[in-house]
């Protein structure tokens, strides 16, 4: 069972990153999530377990813990997937949220932030730039004139902030 | 000792408290003062219990040591829950003076430190590391502008990697020493030689690269100078202060307790030859920069550069070196987390008088606030390593260790680092306190937030000029560390309080795992 785990594992892990290094966000928060199930399965591997072995405490018989694998892998994996979980939940609000601020979803269209950041950015949103009405659309006028960007509300265009240096 | 558990209990439940509350803004800022104020005098009581009746063991729920939860407090634990605290009680102050809504995040920090600290079995570290980045993501993006926002990003995707490789080490640790528990560890690598060694070493390398980057060591630290600068002022001196000390500490933990099997200075001589990268490109890179928190950030790389030689250090073969090494790095962190915060908070307020963090424009911070100009130059000072600030002992412990043990070319790197952290120091202070006053009066009213950074000034005074108590209490820190036949007698030998023994459905598969113990 380790071998085809092991290529199984090696696969996902080369999948994972490829995917990490595309300049595309959504990319790189599936990569995570192929990093985690990688990680899951090296656990499982880790843990012993074979055909011949079921789970902890349901498979087994529970008076000689024959057939047995070993529970504290699977225990690791449980808390491991509900963080990534929550992570990758995290992460794909945050994605959502520079999609919409900068109008792209490729990081090296992203502003560089060096010691000629504005500013005006690091000051935040105020929440009235934000409508209670839950659309989700920002109020352009307030935004623009706090962030001091110069864009259409209506379809984000790709911008830089000044210049690369 | 049941209470040891409170370090956690504390925080979590204000958190909780704070989330419901939410809205009433004076009402939670009572609160969690009152309840910060009760976490750091009870850590402070746990600190000197501590030091004078050995290692603390708390276990949690119905299994034993080497299987369940052990907390344990040694002295190292509590000196950094101290800090901690202590700097989540100051920071809340001075944030009160800086931050408008959002306050029942502030708490939830302190939070990650208990817990992280306070726990001590592999796993579970990483379960509070993680617990302590979600609370990090958070406190980047209150306010969510754009920076802050593609920043968070960044940061949340170089520490996924490294939690990704958080849970590969383990498994591999796991997998090869069988145990996770950090006593257990210490015992059992202890005995391995040999192939089965090449193989630990190769497992506790995985988890090097882990703690290197949080902990900001070269080539992992270009996540620091980039994120750091959005974090919200004052939350940037808890961040800067404590977060890479966690690496750290963990680096601390895990290379000199834990792993001790043949060949386990490897890890160190890798640490010892990065932390002079670190240092210099830390500080190479703090020199180029006009950006007041840009500058400072880059400072924190090349402070841990210190902390990591330190660590590197302490792969000698001579244990009065050993000693001596681990006894500075405890001291240089304690030093460190004092003045690097002090820095940023001072830093805070001067980006506040003067309306601009960039250094050709904030121009005669000193005429506008004079106060704030004392309080910078002494941190400053210290940082750079001058007496009678606790930064030159520091630098003259890890020195003295650094020549003892031969290592003349990490010391030389770190005196050459110490005298570029002095030029970049007063560049600040030329620039940003010295120059032309760009404006008649302050912008903004700044003495509350003096208050906190002051207490910091204080302490690195104090710490500098009656060195003794802390140097003698890091080094019996370090010795629990480097000796750790104490720590592990607790830790293993520890009952649980109520039950005797396991749940019944249990037994068996403890019986079995004793048995391919």
């Amino acid at each position: 069972m380790e071998l085809p785990m092991a290529v199984v594992i090696g696969v996902l892990f080369a999948a994972g990153t490829y995917l990490i290094l595309r300049p595309n966000l959504l990319r790189v928060v599936m990569g995570f999530g192929l990093y985690s199930n990688a990680t899951n399965l090296l656990l499982i591997t880790i843990g012993g377990y074979t055909r011949q072995t079921g789970a902890p405490f349901v498979g087994a018989d529970p008076k000689t813990a024959v057939g047995l694998m070993d529970p504290l892998p699977p225990d690791i994996i449980l808390t491991a997937i509900v963080i990534s979980f929550a992570v990758s939940a995290l992460m794909l609000t945050i994605c959502y949220r520079v999609y919409r601020d900068h109008g792209t979803d490729n990081p090296q269209e992203l502003p560089v932030d060096d010691d000629f950041t504005q500013a005006g950015e690091l000051q935040s949103v105020p929440a009235a730039a934000y409508p209670s009405d839950g659309s989700g659309q920002l109020n352009s006028a307030l935004h623009l004139q706090v962030t001091g960007e110069s864009r259409s509300a209506d379809r984000p265009v790709p911008q830089r902030e000044g210049e690369r240096r | 000792m049941n209470s040891l558990i409170l370090a956690i209990l504390i925080p979590f439940f204000t958190s909780l408290v704070l989330a419901l509350l939410n809205g009433h803004f004076r009402l939670e800022k009572a609160v969690a003062l009152l309840s910060s104020l009760t976490l750091t005098i009870w850590v402070f009581w746990l600190l000197f219990h501590v030091d004078a009746n050995g290692v603390q063991v708390v276990i949690i729920g119905g299994w034993m040591a080497p299987w369940g939860i052990a907390f344990v407090a040694d002295r190292l634990t509590c000196i950094m829950l101290c800090l901690s605290s202590g700097l989540g009680m100051l920071v809340q102050l001075y944030s009160f003076w800086t931050v408008t809504e959002q306050q029942q995040r502030y708490f939830f920090y302190p939070l990650m430190q208990a817990m992280l600290l306070g726990v001590n079995w592999s796993f579970n570290l990483f379960v509070a590391y993680e617990v302590m980045l979600m609370a990090s993501y958070g406190m980047m993006m209150v306010g969510a502008s754009p920076a802050q926002v593609r920043q968070t990003l960044k940061y949340i995707a170089i520490n996924s990697i490294g939690s990704t490789l958080f849970v590969v080490g383990c498994g591999v640790v796991y997998a090869t020493v069988g145990t996770l528990n950090m006593a257990d560890l210490a015992v059992r690598t202890a005995q391995i030689a040999g192939q089965r060694a090449g193989m630990v070493t190769a497992a506790s390398m995985l988890l090097l690269v882990v703690f290197a980057l949080k902990a900001a060591t070269f080539p992992l630290i270009y996540w620091l100078p980039d994120s750091y600068p959005v974090v919200p002022p004052g939350i940037n001196g808890y961040f800067a202060g404590i977060l890479t000390k966690v690496g750290v500490y963990s680096l601390l933990r895990v290379f000199v307790l834990c792993f001790r099997q043949e060949g386990h200075q490897f890890a160190l001589d890798v640490l010892l030859f990065l932390s002079g990268l670190t240092m210099l490109l830390g500080v190479l890179g703090a020199m180029c920069r006009w950006d007041i928190r840009r500058i400072l950030s880059w400072h924190i790389i090349s402070q841990v550069g210190y902390m990591v030689m330190g660590i590197g250090l302490a792969g000698s073969p001579d244990p009065r070196v050993v000693q001596l090494a681990v006894a500075g790095t405890i001291f240089y962190v304690v030093h460190h987390i004092v003045v690097k915060s002090c820095l940023f908070l001072v830093g805070g307020i001067a980006e506040r008088v003067s309306g601009s963090q960039h250094l050709k424009e904030m121009g005669g911070v000193l005429d506008l606030a004079p106060g704030v100009g004392g309080l910078f130059i002494v941190a400053a000072l210290s940082l750079a390593g001058m007496p009678p600030f606790s930064g030159f002992l520091s630098k003259l412990v890890l020195a003295q260790a650094g020549l003892a043990g031969g290592n003349y070319v990490v010391v030389s790197v770190a005196v050459v680092t110490s005298f570029l952290t002095l030029y970049s120091m007063s560049k600040i202070w030329s620039y940003a306190f010295w120059s032309e006053p760009r404006r008649k009066t302050a912008l903004a009213r700044y003495r509350g937030m003096m208050a906190p950074t002051a207490v910091l000034v204080a302490f690195t005074i104090v710490m500098g000029t009656f060195a003794q108590p802390f140097l003698g209490l890091a080094t019996r820190a370090a010795e629990t560390l480097t000796e750790p036949e104490e720590y592990i007698r607790v830790v293993l030998t520890a009952k649980q309080n109520r039950v005797a023994e396991p749940p019944r459905p249990f037994a068996n598969v403890v019986a079995r795992a004793e048995e391919i113990r």
